[in-house]
């Protein structure tokens, strides 16, 4: 309890002034001793007050407030040497590698360095694609590819048979089978076919030869003596496939057909070939 | 069918087929009806006894050929054609 003065008067006032919580009061209200009321903080009471909130980390025991920088991958905000925020680079300003361009600000914001479409069609129907693959790269389209294969095949006839008189009567079927080796590309399959058939001749005799139903040669022996192992290599180019798909596989023939057999016409040889190329679509 | 693309074929008339193919991983040559797939050896074999066979055809047309020559000569020659005229006809050389 505080004595006050009176003023003007005698003795003391019967009034009492009491210092509360976090409160000091001195002196007596004289204006020799004039009251002082001071004010005392209670650091563990007023940290009570504060909290934190998103961004700001608290420790109401000590006190200490902080920024909370987030762990986070990908986070461009750190602090420098000296505890100090910091995010590397100027605001606005991207540096960027092969194939990008621009600094991110409105004015030139980070792009594709793209090259000028140079066809007339349009590379909304006909531009190629580049994918991100599982790994986060980028990626083009697979490389293309061609492919080539050839069969020889030759039969060899020691009974002399001979030659049908019917034309494009077939005597026997060579075949060829291929698969496309490509992962991804579906392929126009191209073949050349050729055949060539070893005839004997007797003086007047007649033979032809061809691919199915397309003669191809046709041979008289107008002279005085058996011509012996007379023989054409003829063929042409066809497509039997235009799309075979990855993986998919294709029987290609070859029909050896022979036909107006006459005077004792014979053959003792048929090669067949096929030589074929793989083409993507 | 071997790896290394090649097949060898025997079918019913006694005729051999050869092939030689690019090899294809996974891919085998089927085997046509009337054949029976051999192996290299005996395609070797068939395929002598196949030329041989052949040549011997072809040497009994040749002095066929040369018999029946010098007969259609002798018939022309006989007939009183000129020496040359006659060879002309028949295809027949020997001794000319």
């Amino acid at each position: 309890m505080v004595p006050i003065a009176r003023c003007g008067c005698g003795g003391e006032c019967a009034c009492n002034l009491v210092a509360g919580d976090n409160v000091q009061v001195s002196g007596s209200g004289t204006s020799a001793v004039p009251w002082v009321v001071t004010a005392i903080t209670d650091c563990p009471e007023v940290r009570q007050c504060i909290s934190g909130v998103d961004g700001v980390d608290y420790d109401p025991t000590t006190g200490v407030l902080d920024v909370c920088v987030s762990p986070d991958a990908g986070n461009g905000l750190t602090r420098d040497a000296n505890g100090c925020l910091y995010v590397a680079g100027a605001p606005g300003t991207v540096i960027t590698g092969c194939g990008l361009v621009g600094d991110g600000t409105p004015a030139t914001p980070v792009t594709a360095n793209t090259g000028v479409w140079p066809f007339t069609c349009t590379p909304e129907t006909n531009g190629s694609i580049v994918a991100c693959d599982a790994n986060g790269q980028l990626r083009g389209e697979p490389p293309y590819h061609t492919y080539y294969f050839q069969s020889i095949q030759e039969q060899l006839f020691p009974a002399n048979p001979v030659v049908p008189a019917a034309d494009d009567t077939v005597v026997l079927t060579f075949t060829f089978d291929i698969v496309n080796p490509d992962p991804c590309r579906t392929m126009r399959v191209i073949q050349w076919r050729d055949l060539d058939v070893d005839f004997n001749l007797p003086v007047g005799a007649d033979a032809a030869s061809g691919i199915s139903t397309d003669e191809m040669t046709h041979t008289t022996n107008t002279g005085t003596a058996t011509v012996l192992d007379t023989h054409t290599q003829v063929g042409k180019v066809t497509q039997p496939n235009a799309a075979l798909a990855p993986g998919a596989g294709v029987t290609l023939s070859l029909e050896a057909a022979l036909g107006k057999g006459s005077g004792g016409a014979t053959y003792n040889r048929i090669q067949g070939s096929f030589r074929v190329v793989l083409m993507p679509v | 069918m071997a790896g290394d693309g090649m097949q060898y074929l025997l079918f019913g008339d006694g005729s051999i087929r050869g092939v030689s193919s690019t090899p294809q991983e996974g891919v085998a040559q089927r085997v046509p009806d009337g054949a029976v797939e051999i192996d290299r050896d005996q395609f070797v074999t068939l395929a002598e006894q196949a030329r041989q066979a052949i040549a011997d055809q072809q040497d009994a047309a040749r002095t066929a050929d040369v018999q029946r020559q010098e007969a259609d000569y002798t018939a022309l020659s006989t007939a009183g054609l000129p020496e040359d005229l006659a060879r002309r006809l028949s295809g027949w050389s020997v001794g000319g």
